[in-house]
Formats: C-alpha cells, sequence, structure tokens
C-alpha cells in the first residue's frame, strides 16, 4: 500500500491507523516545499487520500497544529510555489506578446495616417515621395523642409511634429523587436511548430486557446479552424458552411495556393501542426525539418491533381 | 447579528474585513456594521438568492469546496458568511489565482488551490471534507468534476450547488434541452433539491441544488 502525503507529514496505514513515518517542519513554506517535493515521486493511494480528507482535522489535533491556520497557511505557500512555476512557462509571455503585437498594429496605422495627415501642413512633398509608413515616419522626425507648398511653420511647431514622428517611428522599431523576441521565444520553446507553422502563426495558435499544452491535445481538424469562432458557431446554429481555416490562413503554403486548394492544404498543414505542438510538449527529438518537407511534398502533390 | 440581510432586492453580507472591497461592490452601513452589497450581475450564487432560493446551508461553520473560484467574487461572500469555516478554492487560470492570492491574504478562511478540478488528486490529502460543493467552472465535462469531486470530498448528506452555463455544454440544443439532459446525468446520484433560472441577470443560466 501507498503512503499518505498531509501537510504535516508523510503517514503510514496500519490496521486503521495513520502511522507518522515523517513529520514536516511547522512552518509553512518548509512544509509545503517539502509536500511538493514528495508529491513528485510518491506512490499515492486514492483510496487512502479520501480516508486522509476525512480525518485530517483529527491528525493535525493529535499532532499538536491549529487546524485552521495552518491548512490556509500551507495551501497558500503551496499554492505561490505552483504559482510561480506556472508563470515561469514561455506559453504566457508568448501570449502578452501576441496582443501586445495586435494591439500595436491596430494602433500603429491610426498613428501612422495621423502623422501623415499632420506633416501635409508643412511638407506634402515628403509625404507624396515616401509611402511606407515605417520609412516616413522615420525620414519625417529627421528630415528639414526643402522648398515646398507646405505653410512655414516656425521652429516651435515643427519641433512638435517631429517628435509625434519620432514617437510613431518608435512604435514601429518596438513593434519589430518584440516580433524578433516572439520569433526567439517560439524557436527557443516550440521549435516543431515555429518550423512548420512560423513563428507568428504558431503563437497565434497557443495564444487563442490559452497554452501549448491544451493545443497539444486538439485534434487537427479543430487546430485547422482556429480562428474562425465566430464562423463555426454560425456553422453549427445555423448550418451555414463551416470554415475551412482560421489563422492559418495566413501560411504562405495557403497563401499561395489557389483559392479552390486551399482548404485541402489547410487540412494538410493543421495535420503537420499537430503533430508538431505534440513533439514540442510531450518531448522528443526535433523533427520540424523533416515535417517541413512532407508538407512541401504533400502541397506539391495536392496543386498537381 | 445577522451575517446575511436584505438591502431591497439584493442581498449584503457583512463584511469580514470592515472598510475594503473586494470586486468593486457597494459597502453599506446597518446598525452600525458595514455590508457588502452582493451584486447579483457579479456573482451567480448572489443572482440565485434575489432569484428566491431556498436552500442557503452557508452558515458560520460551513466547510466548502468551490471549483471555479475565479477573482473570488463569489468566494469573498460565502467568506463573510463563513467565518468559522473554510473555503477551499480551486481555479486552475494562474491570472485569476494572483487575485484569490490577495483576497486569501486578508480572509484566512478562503484556502486558494492552484490546480485543475480536473485532477483532484492534485489537492486530495491538503484539505479536508467539506458539507457543500460549489462549482462554476462553464466547462463542457462539468457534470464529471463534480461527480469525482463529490465522490472524494463531499460528505454523506453535503449539499451541492451546480451553476451550468447552457452555451459552454452544447451550443447547438435549446438551453432547456441542455438543463435537462444535465439533470438526467446527475440525478442517479444527487437528489435534485431546486432549481433557479437565472436569466435575466445571466442568460442561459441555471442553478441546480443537490443533496449528496
Ligand atoms: C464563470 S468563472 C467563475 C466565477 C466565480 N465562480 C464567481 O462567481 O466569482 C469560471 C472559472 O472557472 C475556472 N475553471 C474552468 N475550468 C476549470 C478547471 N477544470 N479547474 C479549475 N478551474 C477551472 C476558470 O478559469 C474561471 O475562472
Amino acid at each position: 500500500m501507498g503512503h499518505i502525503l498531509t501537510p504535516i507529514g508523510i503517514f503510514d496505514y496500519k490496521q486503521g491507523n495513520f502511522v507518522l513515518l515523517e513529520r514536516f517542519p511547522n512552518n509553512p513554506k518548509k512544509a509545503a516545499d517539502l509536500f511538493k517535493k514528495k508529491q513528485e515521486d510518491a506512490d499515492l493511494d486514492t483510496e487512502l487520500g479520501v480516508l486522509a480528507c476525512k480525518r485530517m482535522k483529527k491528525l493535525f489535533k493529535e499532532n499538536g497544529v491549529n487546524f485552521a491556520s495552518f491548512i490556509h497557511d500551507f495551501n497558500v505557500e503551496l499554492t505561490k510555489i505552483n504559482l510561480k512555476l506556472e508563470l515561469g512557462k514561455p506559453d504566457y509571455r508568448i501570449i502578452q506578446i501576441v496582443n501586445a503585437l495586435n494591439e500595436i498594429e491596430s494602433s500603429i496605422n491610426l498613428y501612422s495616417e495621423r502623422l501623415r495627415e499632420w506633416y501635409l501642413l508643412y511638407y506634402p512633398e515628403l509625404s507624396q515621395k515616401i509611402r511606407n509608413p515605417e520609412a516616413f515616419a522615420k525620414i519625417a522626425a529627421k528630415e528639414s523642409k526643402k522648398d515646398s507648398m507646405g505653410a512655414d511653420l516656425n521652429d516651435f511647431d515643427v519641433n512638435q511634429l517631429k517628435d509625434f514622428a519620432k514617437f510613431v517611428s518608435s512604435t514601429y522599431k518596438t513593434r519589430n523587436v518584440l516580433e524578433n523576441y516572439l520569433g526567439t521565444l517560439m524557436k527557443k520553446n516550440f521549435p516543431n511548430l515555429n518550423e512548420v507553422a512560423g513563428s507568428k502563426i504558431g503563437a497565434a495558435l497557443i495564444s487563442i486557446v490559452g497554452s501549448a499544452e491544451r493545443l497539444a491535445k486538439l485534434p487537427s481538424s479543430t487546430i485547422q479552424v482556429l480562428g474562425a469562432e465566430r464562423a463555426l458557431f454560425r456553422h453549427l446554429t445555423t448550418g451555414a458552411r463551416p470554415p475551412k481555416y482560421g489563422v492559418i490562413l495566413n501560411h504562405p503554403l495557403i497563401q499561395n495556393a489557389p483559392r479552390k486548394l486551399r482548404g485541402k492544404i489547410a487540412r494538410a498543414l493543421a495535420a503537420k501542426i499537430s503533430i508538431a505542438i505534440k513533439r514540442d510538449v510531450y518531448g522528443g527529438l526535433f523533427m520540424g525539418k523533416d515535417l517541413k518537407r512532407d508538407l512541401d511534398k504533400k502541397v506539391k502533390r495536392i496543386k498537381k491533381k | 447579528m445577522k451575517k446575511l440581510e436584505r438591502f431591497g432586492k439584493e442581498f449584503g453580507t457583512l463584511n469580514l474585513v470592515p472598510g475594503k472591497k473586494v470586486y468593486g461592490e457597494k459597502l453599506v452601513k446597518r446598525n452600525g456594521r458595514e455590508y457588502r452589497i452582493w451584486n447579483p450581475y457579479r456573482s451567480k450564487l448572489g443572482t440565485a438568492l434575489v432569484k428566491g432560493l431556498r436552500n442557503f446551508p452557508f452558515n458560520e461553520n460551513s466547510e466548502i469546496l468551490y471549483l471555479g473560484a475565479g477573482n473570488g467574487t463569489t468566494v469573498s461572500h460565502i467568506s463573510d458568511l463563513a467565518t468559522n469555516g473554510i473555503i477551499y478554492s480551486v481555479e486552475f487560470s494562474p491570472r485569476a489565482m494572483i487575485d484569490l492570492l490577495f483576497v486569501s491574504n486578508q480572509r484566512k478562511n478562503v484556502v486558494p488551490i492552484l490546480a485543475d478540478a480536473n485532477k483532484p488528486q492534485d489537492y486530495l490529502g491538503r484539505i479536508s471534507q467539506v458539507d457543500i460543493l460549489y462549482e462554476d467552472v462553464a466547462q463542457k465535462n462539468q457534470v464529471q468534476i463534480l461527480r469525482k469531486n463529490a465522490d472524494l470530498f463531499l460528505k454523506e448528506g453535503g449539499s451541492l450547488f451546480l451553476m451550468i452555463k447552457a452555451r459552454s455544454i452544447d451550443v447547438t440544443l435549446k438551453p432547456k434541452v441542455v438543463f435537462r439532459a444535465v439533470e438526467a446525468q446527475l440525478s442517479p446520484y444527487f437528489k435534485i433539491l431546486e432549481r433557479i433560472k437565472l436569466d435575466p441577470y445571466e442568460k442561459d443560466h441555471l442553478c441546480l441544488v443537490m443533496q449528496k
């Protein structure tokens, strides 16, 4: 029979009695640390565990421990230990960056348009010449005006405008830095997924379901439509056509395929993503390159048919 | 002095930590004591009370296992009532747990447990048996979760509260059909005491009260 792990120590069960084998310290943090360690390698018996729950108060009393305060403090400490481990998972950082990038993306477009409009008052020729919004913000922050139909604003007015351009330009820089960081995190922690799906799509999938572990548990048919929840809901409730793809639509293999083949390619891609994330989560050698090669071959075959 | 009081249509609980709010609720004085108004839009147990819940076993000594504790909104009101009891508050979202830990700092009867209610082995051995099992997880397999936990932790004769969100079980079925199916799954194991519809506060939600 197994042993019984409790906040006050480890017990054996003999002839209807709990026999103390190891007493944990009365310090709740130390006890929680020990409990955590033992929990990982102990052979725990559910039936005895239930019995321990029933007798928990008695066990505490017999060992001179105040139940109400110790059960609280112990579980707070154990929860803090578990929380610290949980919060350290790369998934949570990835999800924050995905959200930050989405938010930056939508605000950066607004800022860029505003900058262009504002700049037109001063130096419309530059605005006309440089169409790329990121490059425009960068140059607008520095460039001095040449011959122009724009207003002759004084230094004070011009500096305000350039300050705003600097802000927009630095927002682009931050976005690029975050994108790189996301790529690094994905490559390091989910190399297989990263190889098959790319860092942005891989991260978006993790973000939609909340964790890599949850993603690894999903069937590939669900992975295929993640991000198309609204269309899926419409399909289930009104019988509308089911969605063919969610965020994986942005994958180059699908983007570069003719429309009528996209559904098939999406299915193949989702199947490989499913294998890749299982590898990443449950361990195993890196096989991303092989998965990607298989996938490319498969897509070629689909396109030939 | 009563810990649960009526304030018009709503209820309030005697604040265990006077002067402190937990989730932005209103604080109201009565007979020189401070009560926290139990917002029926924020807490489903608060809704059930407003809608006439008759079975209300929460008292000073209640020991409760609460699955899906969230940020501690409902837990905090129960904590005002079970002043000599315990609320084992199981929650698997680390984000929610951060808030819950702050709640448990001030409320010593709130015992936070970061765990998946699907895996009760994780908290087996570090909680005691309970009088009341409360579940509000909004998950497809909530019946299974309830049964597992009831088997392990709920005393014979103990009460169960299950908050059912029809849409998280099956979006394609009418709520009525979902509720009936859930009851059919539960009635072989528990005696159903009361059912309270939570709308209009919570659309397509049912509060089911049972006994082991
Ligand atoms: C509707 S909210 C709870 C609100 C809370 N009961 C209240 O009234 O204040 C549902 C909560 O259950 C949690 N949850 C869902 N499934 C869970 C599981 N298997 N184990 C633990 N918590 C879970 C979610 O993270 C979420 O915080």
